[in-house]
């Protein structure tokens, strides 16, 4: 008896995780926008560990690798879907090691990590290869015109990965969401706090809807 | 003013159709160009466009960076500029893969990433 109800389990398991269910949520966007931040308050909500999924400071390109977090679980409404997180580095166009000597770094650890940027941000764009939905993380503090944050909505569309642009950092009083809503009036912006988890459930629901446009 | 199409680079002037029907690639996102100046090079001989984008408050990126083969520009150690667009670019045509540049005339291509390129094309 125990063993048929371990084998049917085992069952429910691989039919949440097979080909169809499954899917490589990615998360992208400037330096310091907080794509790492949202990374760690899904590994708390859906896995329910303490533990930091990856560090976060406030140097940009903290993040110079992609992490990997596999079999993510959102459970809604009766609704399950299961998923890979991709934490990916910040994209930037321009990358100078002066930058991090500024926040207290030799200059020997500042070219250092503005090498492993500049790996990072290759990186990043090679995974675009293998996600299925991506969170354009954009601070809602700062203004979102800027070549990143349009060519990376320019290729997604190109590409016909479904995204959603989330405007981070909503609960500082400079924030702007409706600067970034008015900069993509065709798009879907939802305003988050991940920091505080504030509005995570509606992304939440925005994934679910966007599973729904992945081409398999 | 003009507007440039984010994904293949099209070019169209203000009020155009394509910028409300989207460009003839199918993308409907556009860079806004907000002027051209003529920039005079060291020689003083030959002048060269230098567009602005419309509202860059990041003081780093007030001028456009203008790249060639490359996509990414090694200016001295620890300072890089990056074509994103052409490197995330889908298009074959465009995306050549990762050709580095040292200085004036020193260039590195990397061949794996140029190589895979023309595999999916097949």
């Amino acid at each position: 008896m125990i063993k048929k109800l371990k084998n049917i389990f085992a069952g429910f398991l691989d039919g949440l995780f097979n080909a169809r269910n499954y899917f490589k949520l990615g998360i992208y966007g400037s330096p310091n926008s907080g794509k790492t931040t949202l990374a760690n308050r899904f590994c708390k909500d859906l896995l329910n560990v303490d533990d930091e999924f990856t560090d976060i400071s406030n140097v940009a390109h903290e993040t110079r690798k992609i992490n990997i977090k596999e079999k993510l679980l959102i459970n809604k409404n009766g609704k399950k879907i299961a998923f890979d997180l991709i934490d990916t580095p910040g994209i930037a166009t321009r990358i100078n090691f002066e930058t991090f000597v500024k926040t207290g770094m030799s200059q020997r650890e500042a070219k250092q990590r503005a090498r492993e940027a500049t790996k990072g941000v290759i990186e990043s764009i090679k995974w675009l290869e293998n996600v299925d939905i991506v969170i354009i993380m954009i601070d809602a503090t700062k203004n979102p015109y800027n070549q990143v944050n349009l060519t990376i909505v320019g290729n997604l569309e190109a590409r016909k990965i479904p995204f959603v642009i989330v405007a981070n950092k909503t609960d500082l009083k400079r924030s702007k969401l409706e600067k970034i809503q008015q900069a993509f009036p065709k798009y879907r912006v939802l305003g988050i706090s991940a920091k505080f988890s504030q509005n995570i459930d509606k992304l939440y629901d925005e994934i679910l809807l966007l599973k729904k446009k992945v081409k398999r | 003013m003009r507007h440039k199409c984010v994904n293949c680079g099209k070019m169209y002037e203000h009020a155009s159709e394509e910028i409300i029907k989207g460009c003839t690639c199918g993308s409907r996102l556009f860079y806004f160009v907000k002027s051209s100046e003529k920039k005079k090079n060291n020689n003083d001989t030959d002048t060269e466009d230098v567009e602005y984008f419309y509202e860059m408050e990041d003081e780093d990126a007030k001028e456009m960076i203008v790249f060639d083969i490359e996509t990414i520009n090694i200016k001295s150690e620890g300072k890089y500029e990056l074509d994103i667009d052409t490197l995330m670019s889908p298009d074959i045509k465009k995306n050549n893969g990762l050709i580095y540049k040292y200085g004036d005339g020193k260039y590195s291509i990397d061949l794996d990433s140029s190589m895979r390129r023309v595999k999916r094309k097949g």
